[in-house]
């Protein structure tokens, strides 16, 4: 069964009730009724209505006074007025918040028609604050209507909570709640928009109940009337206390920002010192250079900027051995202890190895190490870099670095430095020994190209006698044996015929010729089979001085002096006496030959460790540069009388004998030969 | 007086050695290859042989060889214008190894040394 709609009706004229109580309860309605305005209000104040019917005309009734009195306490409630249809001021009342006006002369189901809108209005406008409120006090900041008077007229449930109050706030002056002020603030953002009715917002302090400042962030827009007057402010209270936090959080995240970017440029640093060390080292083309780069960057202050730093390679005893070092200025000497390390590769126990063979580096601290002690006192340090060099398995040394004049700890951004220079170092090395170990190799080649040329233009020299002289002994031999027989022949008349006949000069010419000749044949014959040496122990200076003297009876008449500065007491040589011999025999026939007018021959000999030289100088003639290359050629003599035989066979012997020859000479100041023949040396008799 | 005999495939060398050797006083076969110094060895008594190397069918040193297997005490004294005959040790065979040369004189030498050995 539907509920009875109340209507507070105010009316002076008793009658009107009557009239309307007959006519409405019919139709479900239940009158209160108020013979006074007074009344009416009191009546309303107290126990409400769903619908407020008033008579226009009565006396000390102002309608309009009335409907503000009632608005005032409950700002929904709808008022209909009920007068005669001709009244004058029917726009003025429905201006002023009336919701209608009723003629008493309509007839009933208009009138209780009409009575039914105005509950079903104001049922629909508290449905519609129920939804407002909810919606307010779902808000998450402080939210307050506030009047003309500063007067709190309706607030949200967290309105309460933002300014730290009880329940109940509404029709409290906010100036009082807040500031506990006796009057209103000219400054406030409630005042300004009270006065201009714009939006205002500001910081306000307000007081909380235990008596502390607090942060509010408060913001106003008015609300106004049809008329466009400002009614009300709308003030949303919003809690800055939390954008304190925020603003606590927003200074701690620009603290680690700050710390960000302090590390960033750290490693901005780091960045640039790896980039400016790995640009040197490109141009470092030796290990002292790449070494002086790396342990300048660890000690210099814009480096790493460590005490000490030491580079131990592996040298080839097997043991770690002080490369390089450097240390910061400040102190000197203490850089001296790493000389005394003495750490062999097989010692596989030793902290320094174990941080090699297992290819990682470590920080070594005293306080970890109770076992090496004595390392550390010899290092005179708490803790030390151990870094190992190491490329693709190839193990070279480490690098040891500390701070031992400051005692700073190193951090693990250094110590990760340090790693990268040592991965720098290592290939460094590893480049310098592999291009060590080309250059070897190059030098070897090179040897052996010049060992190839050599045996080349020897083997094309041996062909090129071999032909000349196979060809050489053919002629020799097809000429003489008719020289044997015209020599003979000649011969043969000289000691027929008398010394006086006219024909023995003739024949004796022939003779001589023909023994000129066969010299000549049988040098050819001989030069072109040397027949093998037979080696034995050879003294050189006694072999000189034999030569010499079988030449005594040439040089003296010739005016040549002789020098011979070769003594005994040299090591042997392996040679074949008569060949060796042929060797000086040769030699100083061509000084001889050289010297026509006379001049002087000197020896003189010296020993190196697998060869004795022995070096024969003439003042004489001199060969000019344009012949240099080819005495030693077969058959090429400067001299009317010679084979051209003389410095080939002398060449040959020296070859066979695996010794050298060689000569300078100055047109018109003299020729010196030098012959280099191996010493025999005992290890290779055995 | 002693007979010798001379092998040399040249004809001149022949007869040089035949005129100055008679000169000296001795008897003088030649023959110029080693088949016919065979042939004259086994008609004459040969008190010594010159044997030269160089020459066409037989060489000197197989010839020596031979002789020297018919008759061990025969001198044969080499005679030739190499010496580089001397590296073969079949050459060692022989009582003197001497070079050609239009100087007799060493030759004669040696003739005459190596009959008088002989004699005594």
């Amino acid at each position: 069964m539907p509920e009875k709609i109340n209507i507070l009706v105010v009316s002076a004229d008793a009658r009107t009730p009557n009239f309307l109580s007959d006519l409405l309860q019919e139709n479900g309605f239940h009158l209160i009724v108020a013979l006074s305005v007074e009344e009416g209000i009191s009546t309303f104040r107290s126990r409400g209505a769903d619908v407020v019917l008033l008579c226009e005309n009565f006396p000390g009734n102002e309608p309009v006074e009335f409907i503000d009195k009632i608005k005032e306490i409950d700002p929904f409630q709808q008022c209909i007025l009920i007068g005669d249809k001709n009244s004058e001021k029917i726009a003025y009342f429905l201006n002023n918040g009336f919701f209608d006006f009723i003629d008493r002369n309509l007839p009933i189901a208009l009138i209780t028609h009409r009575v039914k809108q105005a509950y079903e209005m104001k049922k629909a406008q508290s449905n519609c604050r129920m939804w407002m409120e909810g919606i307010l006090d779902s808000i998450g900041d402080g939210l307050a209507i506030i009047d003309s008077n500063y007067k709190i007229v309706k607030a949200n449930k967290n309105f309460a909570r933002v300014i730290d109050r009880g329940d109940d706030l509404e029709g409290q002056y906010c100036y009082k709640l807040l500031h506990k002020f006796s009057k209103p603030c000219s400054q406030c953002p409630i005042t300004k928009t009270l006065k201009t009715g714009q939006l205002a917002t500001d910081c306000e302090y307000i007081w909380t109940k235990l008596g502390l400042e607090k942060v509010i962030n408060l913001s106003t827009l008015p609300i106004k009337t049809d008329h466009g007057k400002i009614k009300q402010v709308v003030a949303i209270f919003k809690d800055a206390s939390e954008n304190e936090i925020l603003y606590k959080d927003l200074a701690q995240t620009k603290h680690n920002l700050e710390l960000l970017n302090k590390k960033l440029e750290e490693k901005l640093n780091y960045f640039s010192i790896l980039l400016s060390i790995s640009d040197k080292l490109q141009f470092a083309d030796n290990l002292d250079g790449i070494l002086s780069i790396i342990t300048k960057a660890v000690i210099s202050e814009d480096g790493l900027n460590l005490d000490r730093v030491s580079i131990l390679l592996i040298n080839d005893d097997g043991y770690l051995e002080k490369q390089y070092e450097l240390q910061d200025s400040r102190d000197i000497g203490s850089i001296q202890v790493f000389d005394e390390l003495q750490i062999s590769l097989n010692d596989t126990e030793h902290q320094f190895m174990k941080c090699l063979y297992e290819e990682k580096a470590r920080i070594l601290r005293s306080s970890l190490c109770p076992d090496q002690t004595e390392l550390f006192a010899l290092l005179d340090t708490d803790e030390i870099c151990v870094v190992p060099l190491v490329v693709e398995k190839q193990i070279y040394g480490v690098i040891l670095a500390d701070n031992a004049l400051r005692h700073v700890k190193i951090t693990e951004d250094k110590f990760g430095l340090l790693q990268i220079l040592a991965n720098y170092t290592a290939s460094a090395v590893d480049r310098t020994i592999l291009k060590h170990k080309l250059e070897g190799k190059i030098k070897e080649l090179e040897e052996a190209y010049d060992s190839l040329r050599y045996n080349q233009a020897k083997l094309i020299r041996i062909q090129r006698l071999t032909t000349i002289g196979e060809l050489a002994a053919q002629i020799a031999h097809e000429l003489k044996n008719p020289l044997v027989a015209i020599g003979g022949f000649a011969n043969s008349i000289l000691k027929d015929i008398d010394p006086e006949h006219k024909t023995y000069e003739k024949a004796k010419i022939i003779a001589e010729e023909v023994q000129s000749l066969e010299r000549i044949t049988s040098t050819i014959l001989n030069y072109s089979k040397l027949s093998k040496p037979k080696f034995e122990e050879l003294d050189i200076s006694k072999v000189i001085s034999l030569t010499l003297k079988i030449v005594e009876g040439i040089i003296k008449p010739r005016n040549i002096r002789i020098i011979n500065e070769i003594s005994e007491g040299f090591d042997t040589i392996l040679g074949d006496k008569e060949q060796i011999h042929q060797v000086f025999l040769n030699l100083i026939m061509n000084a001889i030959s050289a010297m026509p007018d006379g001049g002087e021959l000197a020896f003189k000999g010296f020993q190196d460790s697998n060869y004795l030289n022995i070096e024969i100088r003439d003042t004489g003639t001199g060969i000019s540069d344009d012949l240099a290359d080819k005495v030693f050629q077969p058959f090429f003599t400067t001299k009317s009388t010679g084979t051209g035989l003389g410095l080939a066979i002398v060449s040959d012997i020296i070859e066979t004998h695996n010794g050298k020859i060689s000569f300078v000479s100055n047109p018109n100041k003299g020729t010196t030969f030098f012959v280099k023949l191996p010493i025999k040396k005992m290890k290779y008799l055995s | 007086m002693a007979t010798l005999l001379i092998i040399d495939d040249e004809k001149n060398i022949c007869s040089l050695y035949k005129k100055e050797l008679e000169d000296e006083g001795y008897s003088v076969f030649t023959a110029q290859s080693a088949k016919d110094g065979f042939e004259i060895l086994n008609h004459n008594k040969i008190d010594l042989v010159v044997l030269d190397i160089r020459m066409p069918e037989m060489d000197g040193i197989t010839a020596l060889q031979k002789m020297l297997s018919n008759n061990r005490n025969l001198p044969v004294i080499i005679n030739t214008a190499y010496n580089m005959y001397k590296d073969n040790f079949l050459t060692w065979l022989a009582e003197d190894y001497i070079i050609k040369s239009s100087d007799l004189t060493e030759l004669k030498e040696k003739i005459r040394k190596i009959l008088a050995r002989g004699k005594a």
